[in-house]
């Protein structure tokens, strides 16, 4: 084969025509073929035609060639594309490896926002998303009274329950519970503590769900002796080694043996995660003309294709009945259908929007950061890129090249962003109340970490972008003139510190509001002393302890063993624990006083019943008369006290000592109030103090008031952690079946009210914190950057005659051009948005002018102190080398 | 055997043509003579649908061509099997060789 002129090769190079190339080839054919037949002996012409009949349709032959080409040529590029990619993560791979420093600042950076941002979407995924774990949880509510006072989530009388459920058609099925309450375990090992439900064999059946072993109770059940129960997973796994067995055990609560029948599915947890057992209530038992204890929790679900609005005017409809029927008891009483999921996050979807502002404002800081960071890594190698682009890369194959190398970059920050969210959601959890709704269903799931790599993907691409796209048009000529680029980069990189300075003023502004109220809440008035305080609750069985003898007989021995403990300076007891948020309240009549209410008794006000020694022991001062003291006890005459509170509502002026009150209505039994106290915070710290009565202890067996805690009084300064595991031993001398329900210091009981808060303010300060560390590092290197961009110009001016002083003050006022920004900026967004802190806040504006002004000025000091190093590294510069350079 | 030639089926002009390149490098119509010659006359292959058969060939790397002088010094394209070209044959090859007799096997079964 010989070669072909050179000129027609290159021809052919400068003027591709595939088409004349196929006709030229076919061509050939027939004229070799042609030529054939002319040496086999066929004139010219013949042959001709006859070569070009054999070969058979040519122009059809070209279009399927051309076809071939070009769907093979996409099928190519495709395939090239893709080899690129690979080539173009090869090379992003290298250019992290080349500056690991750069490669790790960013990653950290954005992580940290990462991190936060998954750690509270994994709660708002847990808490606000996720289905609860019932059969078509859509159609749950739970169906409250609403009392005249105001109340809509009032419990429902057994009367009302069982009218409900026979009248409603909007439900198909309805369930009732009451409240979940403490019972004491005893008969194997120790004594131990556990939470039960008693709830109707519907409540089951309307949350449709079956147990994992055994069966649940049935209204047949009701029959037998009617004591019958389903335990918890959990219980079943820890307290009986998840014995398969245990089906019709006996269990034995507070002294009554009880049947079980069940064990629950995993998961199970209604109404919360606190509850172990669920015991049989059967509807029999309920007294249908019961419409005064208002003490059930009512669970219904509602018809295929009802709403819960009908489902509600149905509701009022039949309550509208009801009111009617049972005037007496029913005036003014209404209604309230509730979705179940909404009714049990409505108390802490405010929590959960301000954690999620928090984490998005840190996530907005860390992206900021990452910006500038990547900004300055390309404005360094736009030397590099323009060479690229002066090889033949396209400016489409730039930015592609650049944004491959964010994706790395996302990956790193997602990956480091899950072990951050994996601490930083531990730390949440173990800081979290015991009593946020659904805490047990927070966790890192695909979905959330689905999310995190969206996120990651999303802001890193946002904040790479902007560089990318500044680069490819960056003008090859003055990139390979010169390394710098103008001015141009200035405005983003300024822009960028503007937002980071911005969030951080934000989340610093809530933190601060935050913690302020905390210093307010740490200077409220007790009215007593919590320091020092030990409660220690227990629940004394009544089958052991029937009468009040028996009772009064245990406090007593109980009182003086504490009493004459070592290191224990006083000891007494009460019928509620301090922080305890709903004590009993009992209403009560005054002696020769009108109520305005038709039952002739004063609106209901928490009632102590208190051992001997109770005021002298807490600390709360008596102001008039005497304080209940060993007098008071069995057949003596009955006494009361009141509280300033009370004593200034209901008597004004007048003197309540001698006057007498009485629990059950007008006619008595009478109790002479014996003398005033001072007021407490005993509920919440953050609740203005209530008016209260007090009884002594030993002087009736109070039914309704089966909970007791001893109180004692520690001095000073004495760890009480080492009394109280003495304390529990005592405990168990006194009675091996007793279980302690709690034992904590005062203290540490009201902060458990304060978790939800506490929660805010740790998470919400930690982000402002990480913040407010990201936004001064941000501020320090783009001030660097700019320094070191300027040098040339500074070098001019110091040349000119400005002075050291000068050239600082310029560097600082561009500084505090952006901090001054960024505060006006943040501080429109704050005044705007800490509204949502409302509920978190104690005596505290969500616009405190303090809160706002010191942030402002923590923020300026920070940013200009981060400024400094490099504008005195400003005036280091020698005018003549920068000038030359 | 049949007196009327064998037409050829799509693929198989496709493994045909890469079979006659482990020859040499030929032009289009020298692939042709030879796949004619080789069969003695009993295939009936169209000269066009030759064509497309090399472009195909060609897109997917199991050929190449240039353009060269032919013998009697006319501008011609000539095809070279490549090391893509040769492994895919022998694969090919392979699978023909399985398909003829599986083939005939169900053929030649007892009705």
């Amino acid at each position: 084969m010989s070669r072909e002129p050179l000129w027609r090769r290159y021809a052919r190079f400068f003027r591709p025509d595939p088409r004349a190339d196929i006709d030229e080839e076919m061509q050939f054919h027939i004229d070799e073929r042609a030529r054939e037949l002319v040496t086999a002996g066929l004139d010219p012409r013949a042959a001709a035609a006859k070569a070009r009949e054999e070969f058979g349709n040519a122009a059809a032959a070209r279009v399927a060639c051309e076809a071939i080409r070009t769907i093979e040529t996409t099928r190519v590029t495709r395939v090239r594309a893709w080899t690129d990619i690979g080539q173009d993560i090869r090379y992003a791979l290298r250019s992290v490896a080349r500056r690991p420093a750069h490669a790790v600042l960013v990653t950290i950076t954005l992580a940290l926002g990462l991190g936060a941002t998954t750690a509270i979407l994994s709660v708002v995924n847990g808490v606000l998303l996720r289905p609860l774990p019932y059969e078509a949880p859509e159609r749950l509510a739970w169906v409250y009274e609403w009392s005249p006072g105001g109340d809509d989530h009032n419990p429902v009388s057994p009367g009302n329950y069982m009218d409900w459920k026979a009248r409603t058609r909007s439900f198909v099925a309805m369930g009732a519970h009451y409240h979940p309450y403490d019972v004491t375990l005893t008969g194997s090992g120790e004594p131990d503590r556990l939470v039960v439900t008693d709830a109707t064999p519907s409540l089951m059946t309307v949350l449709g769900v079956s147990p994992s072993l055994g069966r649940l109770f049935t209204a047949s059940d009701a029959s037998g002796d009617g004591q019958v129960l389903v335990i918890s997973h959990a219980l079943w796994k820890t307290r009986f080694g998840a014995d398969p067995g245990i089906l019709s055990q006996r269990l034995v609560l507070d002294g009554q043996p009880w049947t079980i029948l069940g064990v629950m599915p995993e998961g199970f947890a209604y109404p919360d995660a606190t509850v172990n057992i669920w015991r049989l209530q059967s509807e029999s038992a309920f007294k249908p003309d019961d419409r005064r204890s208002h003490n059930l929790a009512v669970v219904g679900r509602i018809r295929d294709g009802a709403t819960f609005a009908q489902a509600q005017t149905e509701m009022d409809a039949i309550t509208t009945q009801l009111v009617t029927e049972y005037p007496q008891f029913m005036k003014d009483w209404r209604v309230n259908v509730t979705p179940m999921h909404a009714d049990i996050v409505a108390p802490v979807r405010s929590l959960i929007v301000i954690l999620l502002a928090g984490a998005t404002l840190l996530l907005v800081v860390a992206c900021g950061n990452a910006g500038n960071l990547l900004l300055t890594r390309a404005i360094a190698r736009s030397r590099e890129i323009a060479v690229r682009g002066a090889l033949g890369a396209g400016g489409y194959r730039i930015i592609r090249q650049l944004l491959v190398e964010c994706l790395v970059l996302a990956m790193l920050a997602a990956l480091a962003g899950v072990a951050v969210a994996f601490v930083a959601l531990r730390a949440l959890l173990a800081l979290a109340p015991e009593d946020l709704p659904r805490l047990e269903q927070i966790r890192l799931d695909p979905v959330v970490l689905g999310w995190t790599v969206i996120i990651a993907i999303v802001s890193t691409v946002l904040v790479g972008l902007a560089p990318a796209l500044r680069l490819a048009r960056v003008d090859l000529q003055s990139a390979l003139r010169s390394s710098t680029t103008g001015d141009r980069h200035g405005r983003l990189r300024g822009g960028l510190v503007i937002m980071e300075v911005a969030a951080s003023l934000v989340m610093l502004v809530g933190a601060g509001l935050l913690v302020r109220s905390f210093e307010r809440l740490r200077r409220v008035d007790f009215g007593y002393e919590p320091g020092g305080l030990l409660a220690v609750s227990f629940n004394l069985p009544r089958t052991r302890y029937p009468d009040a003898p028996a009772q009064f007989d245990f406090y007593r021995r109980l009182q003086e063993r504490l009493g004459s403990f070592p290191g224990v300076t006083a000891a007494t007891g009460s019928s509620d624990s301090p922080g305890d948020t709903h004590p009993m309240t009992f209403s009560f009549a005054i002696q020769g006083k009108v109520s305005p209410n038709p039952s002739g008794r004063f609106d209901p006000v928490p009632m102590h019943a208190v051992m001997p020694g109770y005021f002298s022991t807490m600390g709360i001062p008596l102001l008039r008369g005497r304080a209940i003291d060993s007098r008071d006890v069995g057949d003596a005459p009955a006494v009361a006290m009141v509280n300033q509170a009370l004593a200034k509502q209901l008597w004004s002026a007048e003197d309540p000592v001698g006057s007498h009150i009485a629990f059950a209505g007008p006619e008595g039994p009478w109790f002479e109030v014996v003398g005033i106290v001072g007021d407490t915070r005993m509920e919440a710290v953050d609740a203005e103090p209530r008016p209260t009565l007090y009884t002594p202890w030993l002087q009736k067996s109070w039914r309704w008031l089966s909970w007791q805690t001893a109180l004692i009084r520690l001095p000073n300064g004495v760890d009480p952690s080492g009394t109280a595991a003495s304390v529990r031993r005592l405990v168990t001398e006194l009675d091996p079946d007793l279980a302690i329900l709690h034992l904590a210091t005062a203290e540490d009981l009201y902060a458990e009210g304060q978790a939800r808060r506490r929660l805010a303010a740790v998470l919400l300060g930690g982000f402002a914190v990480t913040a407010l560390v990201l936004g001064i590092i941000g501020l320090y290197g783009v001030m660097t950057t700019t320094v070191a961009e300027r040098q040339r110009e500074i070098g001019i001016r110091m040349a000119l005659g400005a002075g050291r002083g000068g050239v600082l003050a310029m560097v600082l006022s561009q500084a505090g051009q952006l901090i001054l920004g960024g505060i006006a900026v943040g501080t429109i967004v704050a005044a705007a948005s800490t509204k949502l802190l409302t509920t978190m806040l104690y005596q505290t504006s969500p616009v405190d002018p303090l809160t706002f002004v010191a942030v402002a000025a923590l923020l300026a000091v920070a940013g200009l102190g981060a400024a400094l190093l490099p504008a005195r590294r400003a005036t280091t510069i020698d005018p003549m080398s920068a000038i030359r350079e | 055997m049949a007196s009327q030639p064998l037409s050829v089926l799509q693929g198989t002009l496709d493994l045909l043509v890469l079979r006659a390149l482990t020859w040499d490098t030929m032009h289009g119509y020298a692939i042709m003579r030879w796949i004619r010659q080789t069969a003695d006359g009993e295939l009936e292959v169209e000269d066009a649908a030759l064509y497309p058969s090399l472009h195909r060939l060609e897109m997917r790397g199991l050929i190449e061509a240039e353009w060269g002088l032919s013998e009697n010094n006319r501008r011609a394209r000539f095809y070279k099997i490549t090391a893509a070209g040769r492994r895919a044959l022998r694969a090919e090859h392979e699978s023909w060789r399985r398909y003829v007799k599986v083939v005939a096997r169900v053929m030649e079964s007892e009705a």
